[in-house]
């Protein structure tokens, strides 16, 4: 099928930029065109702007000084300010679900759906978390890094219970000193990656980014004054509980990436942290026709971009962690480049040569946590995909196992087909089942519209809905050496 | 064995006044504004779903809109993620099922 063409007819003219995600680097965006006179709608799935690390409590909340919640309040209250400007539309609790023709953006929400033509679409809808399924992860108080720092950032609550925190990268030490800070009972935390192999990136962190540096050394701090044993090359094998949890079971992480059970140990834990890297999320890129690479040391499958961070999508530009695992630092930065490309003005030199600086730092580091083996928790009888609760023993089951191809194995066996839309098993399923990180790119099923569960009366609100094109088709870009 | 809760973190101020939503038959007290997972969690209910095949219980996992397994069922609204809904007083919640 043919490459969509955004032809930015509009670019010129009064039609706004949609800018998708009100995250840090769409926020940054949204602010640095606004100062350029440009109108911007901003679509957002969640009810508060802010995206993950900004994430807001609930309206009318609010917080004593003493309260110990990790989170940078000044500089989303300096951001926030655009969202005041005659020239932005924010559409919160809305889902941009399709892209009908170039530069249009379908969106659906409780304040209206319909379609908007823009002059320029930026997607900064961000990252995703990685799945290391094992057995017993489907259990309640099993979850996510991220599903843990917004118990603090956007419910203000902190568990009673005792705490785990198991993963592989940054946001281990993130979910467990939020942790901590929040004054829960974290015991145990458990990072797969030697230490060792962490070392040449903070190496190399003390000059590229001592600030990023000295907020983890602060974080280890909280984490070890919490009274919490630190353990590098340790994996969660297991979770045991039968309505909720009750233990975990760590283990070194063997050779071979699965947990040496013979150095098993069982722990007490009423909740268990999961963070096991992100990855960006690709499938606004992907609809809209990008071309995408396989890159490691961006975390992942991302849309190929020009030194303006324009796609190969003309009029559609991709910023933060979604074309790129790099954190809030690298996404403002990028928010505001893209934003200068956009209303055609040179960006200040100061943050072009920021961003090289903290570019290189933050490829350094997502290749310091790459680990030499995938880890390998799962058993036959462990659930890969957690909605339409298909065990491993069912995948290796499925006639269409062998094919090699992730979309024949989605038609038959419903991988991939429950309301997460495979963002939390197909990636997963791949490595289980031993497909290259090229072939299950190659065989992805494609990403249709809508882009996320949208209830049919918010589809039928848009009068104008026609059929929706389905242009996800991944196209790689040639390797590079 | 009775589930720890969750607490609202030292120095966070909710809402000022109560209301009330029914889940399973309970009722729940919430703060104008807290979400139903929030109120839920805090409340001691761990399991907000069970499995359409297998009858699994499954609670609160990825907290950002993306894995669904919060959803909960809301008389007159049907299938929601109860980490992004705010709790309304007199709702009436039960356990997702079949819907998901």
């Amino acid at each position: 099928m043919a490459n969509p063409v955004f032809t930015p007819t509009n670019a010129n003219s009064d039609a706004p930029v949609i800018v998708i995600g009100a995250g840090p680097a769409g926020l940054a965006c949204a602010q640095e065109l606004v100062a350029g006179n440009r109108r911007v709608v901003l679509i957002d799935d969640n009810i508060q702007p802010g995206g993950q690390y900004f994430r807001q409590l609930p309206p009318g909340y609010s917080t004593a000084p003493r309260a110990r919640l990790m989170r940078d309040k000044a500089r989303y209250d300096d951001l926030a300010r655009v969202l005041d400007s005659p020239l932005l539309t924010h559409l919160p609790r809305t889902t941009a679900w399709s892209f009908p023709q170039p530069g249009t953006v379908a969106h659906a929400g409780p304040l209206g759906s319909g379609r908007i033509a823009g002059s320029a679409v930026v997607i900064a809808t961000g990252a995703q978390e990685r799945s290391m399924p094992f057995p017993g992860w489907t259990l309640p108080g099993v979850i996510s890094a991220g599903g843990c720092l917004n118990l603090a950032k956007a419910h203000g609550l902190v568990p009673e219970g005792r705490v785990v925190v198991a993963g592989n990268g940054p946001l281990v030490l993130v979910a467990a000193a939020t942790m901590a800070a929040a004054g829960a009972r974290v015991t145990t935390v458990a990072e797969a990656q030697q230490s060792r192999r962490l070392a040449g990136a903070a190496l190399s962190g003390v000059v590229a980014a001592p600030g990023i540096l000295a907020k983890a050394a602060q974080y280890r701090a909280q984490i070890l004054r919490a009274g919490a044993a630190w353990k590098t090359g340790w994996m969660v094998s297991r979770a045991h509980g039968d309505e909720t949890l009750r233990e975990v079971s760590i283990a070194p992480v063997g050779p071979d990436g699965r947990p040496d059970l013979t150095r098993e140990r069982t722990i007490p834990a009423d909740l268990l942290v999961l963070g096991y890297g992100l990855m960006p999320g690709s499938d606004a890129a992907r609809l809209l026709g990008c071309r995408m690479e396989l890159r490691p040391d961006l975390g992942g499958l991302v849309p190929v971009r020009g030194p303006d961070l324009q796609t190969s999508t003309a009029g559609v530009y991709a910023v933060g962690d979604g074309a790129g695992i790099g954190g809030v630092e690298v996404a403002l930065i990028e928010g505001r480049l893209a934003a200068h490309a956009i209303l055609g003005t040179p960006a200040p030199k100061q943050l072009a040569h920021r961003y090289r600086t903290l570019d290189r730092f933050r490829r350094a580091l997502n290749s310091a946590y790459v680990l030499p083996t995938p880890l390998r928790a799962a058993d036959d009888d462990t659930i890969i995909c957690r909605c339409e609760e298909l065990r491993l023993r069912d995948l290796k089951a499925d006639g269409n196992a062998a094919s090699g191809s992730l979309n024949t194995l989605k038609t038959s066996s419903r991988l991939g087909m429950g309301r997460c839309q495979g963002r939390n098993c197909l990636h997963t399923a791949a490595g289980l089942l031993g497909l290259s990180p090229e072939t299950m790119v190659e065989t992805m099923p494609r990403f249709r519209p809508p882009l996320r569960p949208v209830p049919l009366a918010r589809l039928a609100a848009d009068r104008d809905a026609g059929p929706a094109r389905e242009p996800d088709e991944i196209i790689l870009s040639e390797a590079k050496d | 064995m009775p589930q720890p809760k969750m607490r609202f973190i030292p120095g966070v101020v909710p809402n000022a006044g109560t209301l009330s939503f029914s889940f399973e038959g309970n009722e729940i007290p919430a703060r104008p504004g807290e979400t139903v997972a929030s109120a839920l969690m805090r409340a001691g209910v761990p399991v907000l779903r069970r499995t359409r095949i297998e009858n699994q219980p499954r609670g609160y996992f990825c907290g950002m809109g993306i894995c669904w397994e919060c959803a909960v069922f809301v008389e007159g609204t049907g299938v929601v993620r109860s980490c992004g809904e705010p709790a309304r007083p007199g709702m009436v919640v039960r356990l997702a099922e079949a819907e998901v």
